[in-house]
């Protein structure tokens, strides 16, 4: 094999060794997230308002619920990390200028203090089972903290018309590096699942 | 046969970050190959600084034993041009295995065996 032949094997294979990797990574990431078990009392909490759940770390904490408006964050210490669930308009999310504006508007109205930026958006598909899932990616700012950071939202879709599940995943740590924290944060937001966590 | 692939299997002593791969090549094949992988794992995201999904780290194949307990290997060696290191080592692999691919995953490098391409 010469490079020519070396770059058409990787190029015909791209995805299958980027998925080798990935998935061994998730699941270093999985292991070390629940190395020290799950908070089940938050995430029935989680289930009862909002009718599915995640599975959380126990330090995570409960920051907002709104029960009428099927709005849920939570969050644990330094360096800061937030989840938030909520449910929108899939009509809303099924191009990308929409889906932006969508966005801005929902976390204006169930999280007034973070604002997007208008940098570095960026919509890509992520892998949840055997599926493919859209994931948009950015920056936000938050007003109380005056800092912000890397957030990330995953779309599932549901059974409901026009439906669908944004969980959302945000990393404050200024002056570090973020990515495994926010990968850490993605691995618990794939596990959405419903009922409750035992 | 010149691209290998091994990963093994998450233990609580693997060593090195969990996102890094080493990749074990000759310095004449990395100079030709080193543009390639870097494509394939070139994900990155704005935090906003860039951040890389994956960190590839180049190492010789002579330095292999000091890295066996990474997670995450890639051996990678070309026919052309032709070197006494990595061709070597990776016919050796080949040969203990008993495979003829150019492109395989091992779960192990120095256990059991998971699967092939």
């Amino acid at each position: 094999m010469d490079a020519v032949a070396f770059e058409n094997i990787l190029t015909s294979n791209c995805e299958w060794i980027l998925e080798q990797y990935q998935a061994l990574y998730e699941e270093k990431i999985m292991q070390e997230v629940f190395k020290d078990g799950k908070n089940n009392e938050l995430s029935n909490k989680i289930f009862q308002i909002f009718g599915q759940s995640i599975d959380l770390q126990p330090d995570f904490k409960l920051i907002r619920a709104d029960s009428l408006n099927s709005f849920i964050w939570v969050g644990r210490g330094y360096p800061y990390r937030w989840l938030t669930l909520h449910r929108s308009r899939k009509n809303s999310y099924l191009d990308i200028q929409s889906s932006w504006e969508q966005l801005k508007n929902d976390f204006s109205r169930y999280m007034p203090e973070i604002t997007i930026s208008s940098y570095y958006h960026k919509n890509e598909k992520a892998s949840y089972g055997n599926n493919k899932i859209p994931v948009m990616r950015g920056i936000y700012e938050h007003s109380e903290s005056d800092s912000g950071g890397p957030f990330f939202v995953y779309i599932f879709d549901t059974e409901q018309t026009n439906e669908v599940i944004l969980i959302s995943g945000f990393v404050n740590y200024p002056g570090h590096e973020k990515l495994l924290l926010l990968k850490q944060l993605e691995i618990i937001a794939k596990t959405l699942h419903k009922g409750d966590s035992g | 046969m010149m691209f290998l692939i091994s990963s093994c299997t998450y233990l609580p002593e693997s060593a090195g970050q969990v996102n890094e791969i080493i990749v074990i090549s000759s310095p004449e094949d990395r100079i030709l190959i080193e543009p390639f992988l870097s494509d394939v794992f070139s994900h990155s995201i704005h935090t906003p600084q860039t951040e890389q999904d994956f960190i590839l780290k180049y190492r010789n194949p002579w330095e292999l034993e000091s890295y066996k307990k990474y997670g995450n290997i890639i051996i990678a060696s070309l026919d052309f041009p032709k070197d006494s290191t990595t061709d070597i080592l990776m016919q050796r692999i080949l040969d203990k295995h008993k495979q003829n691919a150019q492109l395989l995953t091992l779960g192990d490098l120095y256990g059991k065996i998971s699967y092939f391409a």
